[in-house]
């Protein structure tokens, strides 16, 4: 009965159920494999407004920025040494990779944006990706010219953080919107309206001390763990260029002492 | 005896012009501009055309598309929680819905459709989240009410327009139904 039924769909219909299946089967692997050439396929398609407007970073100074940067650079120069002389891996970034955002997912629940850098601009999968502000978010997908980020706003993102005035961890989950939710591990943290919220590197996804957000309203000391809510300082809404940290080569953790090799005699 | 037909070149035309519109459809979603978005949210292309595939079409047409359409917005977002569940639901109910003729004019039928299917879709998402413990509940059910109805709104202004367009290439290539 069935055997004759699908025949006669057969003898009916051959054209439409090869390519109905054809179709689903296709649908499916797509989904299954969440191909990076969807992003790269974005970028062509984009590729002729970027070439005819040839757009440029924006150059982003005053006096006082200048004078801020040239401290930031003297202690990052002193950080080293004395990171060298503990022997402590160093800590910075690599050199940034500017890149445009060329599409922004509108659906309700991601939060995803794809910029026109990839693979052969040395992008790698889960380099840190920031905006004037701060942590904007991580690579999830790379293609040759193009990749997908994902927000720190989008739910799926989970990034330890800590305050910086006094070092207490925490993580920080995304909301939809521009602001997020920072649970502490410690319920008796004490927190201050308009602290700062920086990586605190504990993992290994994002280097330590990047400026993610500030404290936006007390405490929610009722709810287990604690949370409160964090607004982000890059403006989430207007992003247009951001910079990509592609990952450095990781540095060795702090070697320990071994039996065999002969110690080193100090000068 | 074979009931087999050499497949006319018009009909060829027909589904491929409506393979593009889907892909278009699903693409929009990346461009954001004025005019496209209300309170933060987007229209749901994806739902918009849907609506308008089953208007006219059986059961299966309708399932099937809101399947396919389903896995490939999974395909450019995120496969977990699935588009796929709401999408096929959209497709199944208009196809239930469309008989009831509240409105006998069809534009602002699918219209008024559109706007019910892009409230479950977004329903379908939040109970997704929510059963897969990924947030606060409370949190998810605010973002829910905001969306579904901005995006409801915006849904059924658009798909009377997407309806005309889809519906004049299908019954110029004689391929509705």
């Amino acid at each position: 009965m069935l055997r004759e039924g699908i025949r006669r769909w057969w003898t009916r219909y051959p054209w439409q159920t090869i390519l109905v299946m054809t179709l689903l089967a296709g649908a499916f692997w797509l989904r299954q494999a969440q191909v990076p050439w969807l992003a790269e396929a974005w970028y062509w398609l984009n590729w002729p407004v970027l070439g005819l407007t040839g757009s440029q970073p924006p150059v982003l100074t005053n006096h006082r920025l200048d004078e801020l940067q040239g401290q930031i650079s003297s202690l990052q120069q002193e950080n080293l040494k004395l990171r060298s002389l503990l022997n402590l891996p160093a800590a910075n970034l690599s050199q940034p990779v500017a890149a445009e955002i060329i599409g922004r997912n509108g659906d309700h629940w991601w939060q995803q944006v794809i910029i026109n850098r990839g693979s052969a601009d040395g992008i790698e999968e889960g380099s840190p990706v920031l905006a004037p502000g701060g942590l904007i978010g991580e690579i999830t997908q790379v293609a040759d010219h193009a990749a997908r980020v994902r927000l720190i706003s989008d739910p799926r993102s989970r990034i330890g953080v800590m305050i910086g005035r006094t070092g207490a961890m925490g993580i920080l989950v995304g909301q939809y919107k521009n602001e997020a939710a920072l649970e502490f591990f410690d319920s008796q943290t004490q927190v201050r309206i308009g602290d700062l919220i920086v990586t605190s590197g504990l993992s290994s996804r994002f280097p330590p001390n990047l400026v993610v957000g500030k404290i936006k309203s007390p405490p929610d000391k009722q709810a287990q763990p604690m949370r409160v809510k964090v607004s982000f300082t890059a403006p989430m809404d207007g992003l247009q260029w951001v910079s990509v940290y592609p990952k450095l080569p990781t540095t060795p953790p702090l070697s320990e002492p071994q039996a065999d090799v002969p110690a080193q005699t100090l000068p | 005896m074979s009931l087999r037909k050499p497949f006319p070149s018009q009909h060829w035309l027909g589904w491929f012009g409506t393979g593009v519109s889907a892909l278009v459809a699903l693409w929009a979603q990346w461009l954001l501009l004025p005019g496209l978005a209300l309170a933060g949210a987007a229209v749901d292309w994806a739902v918009v055309w849907v609506v308008c595939w089953s208007y006219q079409r059986s059961w299966w047409s309708a399932g099937l598309g809101g399947l396919i359409m389903g896995l490939l917005w999974d395909s450019v977002t995120a496969p977990l929680p699935s588009h796929v569940p709401g999408l096929v639901l959209a497709g199944l109910l208009t196809v239930r819905l469309r008989g009831y003729r509240l409105l006998r004019s069809d534009p602002l039928a699918v219209g008024l459709l559109a706007f019910a299917m892009a409230v479950i879709q977004e329903t379908c998402m939040a109970l997704q989240f929510v059963a897969l413990g990924n947030g606060n509940v409370q949190e998810i059910w605010a973002h829910h009410q905001k969306v579904s109805l901005a995006s409801g709104l915006l849904a059924s202004l658009w798909t009377p327009l997407a309806w005309w367009l889809l519906h004049t290439w299908w019954k110029k290539t004689d391929t509705l139904g």
